[in-house]
């Protein structure tokens, strides 16, 4: 019996060890996916550095001016493009780079391509040029554009697909897979502003093996990558001969996981002519669609030799352990209980009350010795205590009857500390009102009835709600229910209004603008009894704050007239308009123009901030696709992220993100925002980014730095206006103060929410929500710039 | 360059501005008229007739909005491009001006003077 219970349990750690293994496989996979992203993302970035060299951008624009691509062959500028390309090619250790015009024909590569010959990658570069933006992808060359950009390419990328056992039939009819599966990276060449062509690069991943089998000599294993169901590039053999398995077919259960149902495949496998365990993960190209997949699996044989071989042992050894445990256990109790019993029928008259019993003092020298030991002088501490016991009950008597006396006459002077109080509270300008647990009132003073138009009278006993009607006066108010006084209590927290925040309509109607302090009762046990509100008329601070605001706007557009005069004449200047200038002119001339355009953006954020304040701002949303957005505004920070060195990240939605009705050009001012304090704040050689991900009816944005980070003492200041945390005053780095405080209005007003985290010396993420249902629309007269 | 230069009309209250525009646009050979005001700025797009016209909104008198309306009312140079450049950049503003006409609409301070040579090319090309 005790075998078979053994040999179930053994099983059961067989069934989990092979799932250990199965989960290994799939991290396995998934650093197999890493190790391609991060080729695909290299490519991504050098492509587009080179896009951006000037030699590149004037050659394409002079050869797109030809009216024959097809002889432009002969044009000195093709020579150098092409050997720029050529040059490029080999420093990347891509299989293409080529320039194309706006319609996407070949105007040179690093291959002996046909100028002037389409090279659309089934849409993928049309789209790219229409977007203007730069895109990274896994994409299918047919065999037609390979064979226009390098019939060696064509003849690279050609695998026979081989008859295979378990495989989909009738699924894919044909006989050799011959085109290519690339990594593929496409950067717009833009001149003047206007985009003139692309650079597009591309590395064949089709009979590649390099990747994998440094993976597989690493942590063993097979690695393959598939285009469609064919095995286009290897580490599997055959299991009788040492011939490569490329060509042959993923069996029919995988075909139907990862292509016709699109998901990842994690489990048994038939590959060629063993069963594995094995990860599939799909790869999908821009339009969403699954093209191929990579895989890492281990085979399924050497696994079950190990596993069984490790389950006799066990078997045989944990036999042997039970039996010698048995004996040795059965020898020790039969010593031990003898001894306990005799002390436990002691401790049975101790717990009757009787303390007097004489015990043996112990005869043995073990653990059952040194317990009688312990008994016995416990024994004689319970009687000292006993004694000590009575006296201590009379002292005590003799401190209460003082503590009653000392009692009388604190409550003499508690009288006399409350007078004190009233006579404070009716004197005070501020209106002062309590209230207990039911909500009524318990108290208000003088100042209060006179704002209210209630008399104390009337106040006394009554409903918080029937006598402090509260007005929201916020740009927009999410949840119209919420009620500082009725939050304080609720939670225990003292919570402050802002000036603006709130306004008190009256008995008489009137509304009067107030800031209010709300601060819980709270007893000695810590209950919540009740709450105390103070109410102050700020009227008069309304008044002086819209006044700020219009001058501000004034003040604002009168700066603009003399900033674009010095920005167009520093312009000539620095353009030699007004005669050449030497390196030292040039470079003060420069900081000039610089400082300059930090005024202008100065004077922007100033005029957002007012017009935030006034409240007229105009929510406009259009469908928005968020990734486009976030790609746009990392692109534009580029130079400030290479001149750091810095890592950027983007992780969107599987399948990308769904677009949503929003205000672009706000949302967009919130990214621009947020990143540029993320790169501006990260040190050399860090890293920062965005991720996105769906929480509930939203979409969540987080976007991260390993930054200076935020001091602990000055989170709660972040979103305020003019905030600069201490320790990035002192680094170099330029900033208004009025960032943080536009994102938080703009997310409010566009029904999401904004928050940060934030650990000092390791970084800060800022996180924001958009409601996947969209922002409503607002009318207004403004935007924000 | 064609031997007949491209001829632009600022119309611009600000001297400091249009000193700016006229310096510049000068050395790139095109022919410059400046106006102070709306009312003149008419008279001289009718005798001058200018290939681009640029218009400030906020003037005295007549006002950048009065120009373009009237502009566009007159047969014989409703046809002139009139580019805006104007340091106003509510939305609001943005759409008054171009549902009367303008051509485009360009913020001061976000303007380079090469952009703004260029867009004059490409409007004296149409």
């Amino acid at each position: 019996m005790l075998g078979a219970l053994i040999y179930v349990s053994l099983s059961n750690t067989s069934a989990s060890l092979k799932k250990e293994i199965q989960l290994r496989v799939n991290q396995q996979g998934e650093a197999l996916s890493l190790i391609f992203n991060n080729s695909l993302e290299r490519l991504y970035f050098d492509t587009d550095s080179f896009a951006q060299r000037t030699a590149i951008k004037n050659g394409s624009q002079t050869l797109s001016n030809q009216p024959d691509l097809a002889t432009i062959g002969n044009l000195a500028e093709y020579a150098s493009l092409k050997e720029a390309l050529i040059d490029e090619q080999s420093a990347r250790d891509a299989s293409f780079i080529a320039i194309v015009n706006t319609k996407a024909q070949i105007l040179a590569a690093s291959t002996n391509a046909q100028t002037g010959k389409k090279l659309s990658i089934r849409g993928f570069v049309d789209g790219v040029i229409k977007s203007g933006l730069p895109v990274k992808s896994i994409e299918v060359i047919p065999s037609a554009e390979l064979a226009v950009l390098s019939p060696e390419l064509l003849e690279q990328a050609k695998v026979t697909r081989r008859t295979t056992e378990l495989q989909k039939t009738g699924w894919r009819d044909k006989k050799a897979e011959t085109d290519g599966l690339f990594m593929t990276a496409v950067s717009v060449i833009k001149k003047d502003n206007a985009v003139i062509g692309a650079v597009v690069s591309g590395i064949l991943m089709n009979n590649d093996v390099t990747l994998l089998e440094d993976v597989t000599q690493k942590s063993g294993g097979i690695a393959t990558i598939y285009l469609y169901d064919a095995r286009v590039a290897t580490t599997q053999t055959y299991r009788d001969r040492n011939e490569s398995a490329e060509g042959t077919l993923a069996s029919e259960d995988v075909v139907n996981t990862v292509y016709v149902s699109q998901n990842n495949f994690s489990g048994r496998a038939f590959e060629v002519n063993d069963w594995y365990l094995m990860s599939y993960i799909p790869l999908r190209d821009s339009n969403n669609e699954v093209v191929g997949s990579i895989a890492r699996g281990i085979v399924e044989s050497e696994i079950q030799k190990n596993i069984s071989g490790l389950q006799w042992r066990y078997i045989i050894v944990g036999g042997i352990a039970l039996i010698i445990v048995f004996i040795v256990t059965s020898i020790i109790t039969r010593q031990i209980v003898n001894s306990l019993k005799k002390l436990a029928a002691n401790a049975y008259r101790i717990s009757r009350g009787n303390l007097d019993i004489d015990i043996k003092a112990p005869e043995r020298d073990d653990e059952i010795g040194d317990l009688t030991h312990s008994f016995i002088i416990m024994k004689d501490k319970l009687l000292e205590y006993y004694t000590k016991l009575e006296d201590l009950v009379a002292k005590r008597t003799q401190e209460l009857r003082q503590k009653v006396k000392d009692l009388e006459r604190a409550q003499h002077s508690i009288e006399r500390e409350k007078n004190k109080s009233e006579s404070i509270l009716a004197n005070v300008g501020d209106g002062v009102l309590a209230l207990d647990e039911n909500l009524s009132f318990i108290a208000c003073n003088e100042a209060a009835s006179e704002l209210l138009g209630y008399a104390n009278t009337e106040v006394i006993g009554s409903q918080l709600d029937n006598i402090i009607v509260l007005k929201s006066l916020k740009l927009i108010d999410a949840n119209k229910e919420y009620s500082p006084i009725m939050e304080s209590i609720k939670t225990g927290q003292i919570i402050v209004t802002g000036t603006g925040d709130y306004a008190i309509i009256n008995k008489a109607k009137k509304e009067i603008p107030v800031t209010i302090t709300a601060a819980p009762l709270i007893d000695a046990h810590g209950v919540i009894k009740g709450g105390v509100v103070v109410l102050r008329d700020v009227t008069k601070e309304q008044e002086i704050d819209k006044m700020k605001s219009e001058f501000v706007s004034v003040a604002s557009h009168q700066l603009r007239t003399p900033l674009s005069a010095s920005k167009w004449f520093l312009e000539m200047l620095l353009d030699g308009d007004a005669g050449k200038l030497n390196d030292e002119q040039h470079e003060y001339l420069d900081h000039t123009y610089k400082s300059n355009e930090r005024m202008i953006a100065l004077v922007n954020d100033l005029l957002n901030v007012s017009r935030i304040e006034s409240g007229t701002i105009a929510i406009e949303p259009v469908s928005s696709d968020m990734d486009g957005m976030v790609k746009s505004v990392l692109f534009e920070l580029t130079p400030l992220i290479k001149q750091k060195n810095i890592k950027t990240v983007f992780k969107t939605l599987p399948g990308g993100t769904p677009k949503i009705k929003i205000d672009s050009k706000l949302i967009r001012q919130v990214f621009q925002n947020l990143l540029s304090n993320a790169v501006k704040y990260t040190p050399e050689g860090g890293t920062t980014g965005v991720r996105i991900t769906k929480a509930g009816k939203y979409l969540q944005f987080e976007i991260f730095d390993s930054g200076v980070g935020i001091p602990k003492a000055q989170q709660s200041k972040v979103f305020k206006k003019f905030f600069r945390a201490d320790n990035v005053i002192t680094l170099q780095t330029e900033g208004t103060g009025l960032g943080l405080y536009v994102a938080k209005s703009v997310v409010d007003a566009s029904g999401g929410k904004i928050w940060f985290t934030s650990v000092e010396g390791q970084g800060t993420s800022f996180f924001f929500t958009l409601p996947l249902a969209g922002s409503k629309r607002r009318e207004g007269e403004k935007t924000l710039i | 360059m064609s031997t007949q230069p491209i001829t632009v009309l600022v119309v611009e209250d600000e001297e400091i501005i249009s000193k700016a525009l006229q310096t510049k646009l000068e050395k790139n050979n095109f022919s410059i008229h400046v106006a102070r005001e709306g009312e003149a700025g008419l008279a001289m797009a009718a005798s001058a007739k200018p290939d681009v016209i640029l218009v400030d909104l906020l003037m005295p008198r007549v006002s950048g909005f009065e120009f373009l309306r009237r502009l566009k009312e007159n047969s014989e140079l409703k046809s002139i491009p009139a580019i805006v450049l104007t340091n106003l950049d509510d939305t609001s503003y943005q759409k008054k001006a171009m549902d009367l006409g303008a051509a485009e609409y360009l913020v001061k301070t976000r303007t380079n003077l090469d952009e703004l040579k260029n867009k004059i090319h490409e409007y004296a090309k149409r």
